[in-house]
């Protein structure tokens, strides 16, 4: 029995917990919609990677876009409080009936490490609060190689693929539809656990009751 | 022997070179001049183990974790230095 299994009872229930050892989650705030759209329209996401793929919208059509669809989402930044933005984790389009959700992550390439451990922080947060049994992935063809590991290791598995769907580049290339199901998210979790917990600063003075 | 206090060593570069290829299961230890990313191919998600073992590695001084070593290392001799910079770090006081 792992500890995932063992059964909760009303003492031994604690929070998912948004800060880990080096990233955190924050609420999305008007103050970090500025970070997110220099993220989104960067030059190699706004190009091919990110939703938008070559459009780059206006600025406000772009924060009202933030929230269309979108269930929960969180920026990712560091742990350091005077740090920028790592990136943003989005879950939207839920399903209740079918208990899916989709996840989607937006980050520069220099901070893709730093977001995955937000990332992860995020995928545990959904599924302390929501029962989907699945949360899926729309991958363009061409972004798989980012996430090679995550296959290899049977994080992400492809459940689906769109021929031909998204034309970059002078040609067309597959829409894949990953997933990562609530046990193997477990897993991949608890694997994971020590770096997702926050780190006591015990130079911090004590608070006292 | 119980009681004992034992000494945390730093490792010398090509040690680490060794740790480094024993954690990521590879026969030879790679150069230090070595891409993590493209030489040695390292995606993020990868990257995570490399950071959990070397919070193990470094474990012994217990010195706060740098959100620096997901973003500001390229190369082995990165790493490295990063790993230096960590254990010569004053210990954080324990609780």
């Amino acid at each position: 029995m792992t500890t995932s299994d063992t059964p909760k009872t009303p003492s031994s229930l604690t929070s998912p917990g948004l800060v880990g050892r080096r990233s955190r989650l924050v609420a999305l705030l008007p103050a970090h919609y500025p970070a997110i759209y220099q993220l989104a329209v960067q030059e190699n996401v706004a190009a091919f990677r990110w939703r938008h793929r070559g459009n780059i919208p206006s600025y406000e059509a772009f924060v009202q876009s933030l929230y269309s669809s979108v269930l929960i989402q969180f920026a990712v930044t560091s742990t350091r409080e005077q740090s920028g933005i790592f990136g943003l984790v989005v879950a939207y389009n839920a399903n209740p009936i079918d208990q899916t959700t989709y996840l989607a992550v937006l980050s520069q390439a220099k901070y893709g490490a730093a977001t995955m451990e937000g990332v992860l922080l995020f995928v545990r947060y959904i599924l302390a609060f929501w029962p989907f049994r699945k949360l899926y992935v729309e991958l363009p063809e061409y972004n798989l190689p980012q996430f090679a590991t995550a296959v290899k290791a049977g994080l992400l598995v492809e459940e689906g693929r769109l021929f031909e769907n998204s034309y970059y580049s002078d040609r067309y290339w597959d829409k894949l539809i990953m997933s990562i199901s609530r046990e193997a998210a477990r897993e991949h979790l608890d694997r994971w656990s020590f770096l997702l917990e926050e780190e006591i600063d015990s130079s911090r003075p004590m608070e006292t009751p | 022997m119980s009681g004992e206090v034992v000494p945390a060593v730093i490792i010398d570069l090509d040690s680490f070179a060794r740790w480094l290829a024993n954690v990521l299961g590879i026969a030879e230890a790679p150069d230090p001049t070595a891409d993590l990313e493209h030489d040695l191919g390292l995606d993020d998600y990868s990257m995570l183990g490399v950071v959990a073992a070397f919070d193990s590695l470094v474990k012994s001084w217990s010195a706060p974790a740098q959100p620096e070593i997901y973003y500001s290392i390229t190369t082995v001799r990165d790493l490295y230095l990063h790993y230096l910079t960590v254990v010569s770090m004053p210990p954080a006081m324990l609780p």
